[in-house]
């Protein structure tokens, strides 16, 4: 085989392409997913004294810990679609009174 | 009174493949469940807040470019090693340690960062039209 399958390797559905297609398609089927609209969020808070190189690593280490994640269980990996880096005030430290 | 500030830094992952879209998200909620950590849906709106100052702004837009190329170049160096690889690598994790050791991984990530003072969410993001972002 071209791909250099066994017969204990794992084939996901995906490569067999949409189930329906076309006119095919029934009335019941769920609807297919778009690429892009779903993903992985993920949130960090970070304290403004941690530096910009901190903050690199972070980002770093999470996207491959989030990959290896998604690919451990059968997908095939992940990809930047975008990072977003803005202020945060906090509540206040000390309430006046 | 003092105000102490954060900067608040969303990454957003989607799969390679068009067909990983909703594998990505169940993915991560069955990963997820055991261990505790919540897994939120947010909304854009939610995520995105105005820099009143012009220099912070600047300063955070220059980080954002540095944090998404350098997260791009080690996950698509990631891909391009995993693709030269034997097919061996993509075999059935039968015993489920690929997927434990993976969950861990993350999860001592998100504890060192809970141990410095950083607090996270993991999430999915529904509303992702990226010609909304920026």
């Amino acid at each position: 085989m071209k791909e250099g399958w066994t017969h204990d390797t794992p084939v996901p559905p995906e490569f067999f392409g949409p189930l329906w297609e076309g006119p095919d398609r029934p009335d019941w089927a769920p609807p297919e997913s778009e690429a892009g609209d779903e993903g992985i969020e993920l949130t960090i808070d970070v304290p403004d004294d941690a530096t910009d190189e901190e903050v690199l690593a972070a980002v770093r280490e999470l996207a491959v810990a989030a990959d290896d994640m998604y690919r451990a269980y059968g997908g095939s990996g992940l990809q930047v679609a975008d990072v977003e880096i803005t202020d945060e005030v906090t509540a206040p430290v000390e309430a006046p009174r | 009174m003092s105000k102490p500030r954060k900067r608040r830094v969303v990454i957003r992952l989607t799969p390679r493949e068009r067909t990983d879209a909703k594998a990505a998200l169940d993915a991560f909620r069955v990963a997820l469940k055991p261990t505790g950590v919540s897994f939120a849906v947010l909304s854009r709106e939610e995520t995105r807040e105005e820099n009143a100052d012009a220099d912070r702004r600047m300063a955070n837009e220059q980080l954002e470019t540095a944090a998404r190329k350098a997260a791009a170049v080690v996950l698509d160096q990631k891909a391009a090693e995993l693709r030269q690889q034997a097919p061996a690598c993509t075999k059935a994790d039968d015993e489920g340690k690929a997927t434990a050791e993976a969950r861990w991984k993350l999860l001592v990530k998100l504890q060192e960062l809970a141990a410095k003072g950083w607090t996270w969410t993991v999430g999915a993001a529904l509303d992702w039209a990226l010609k909304k972002v920026k």
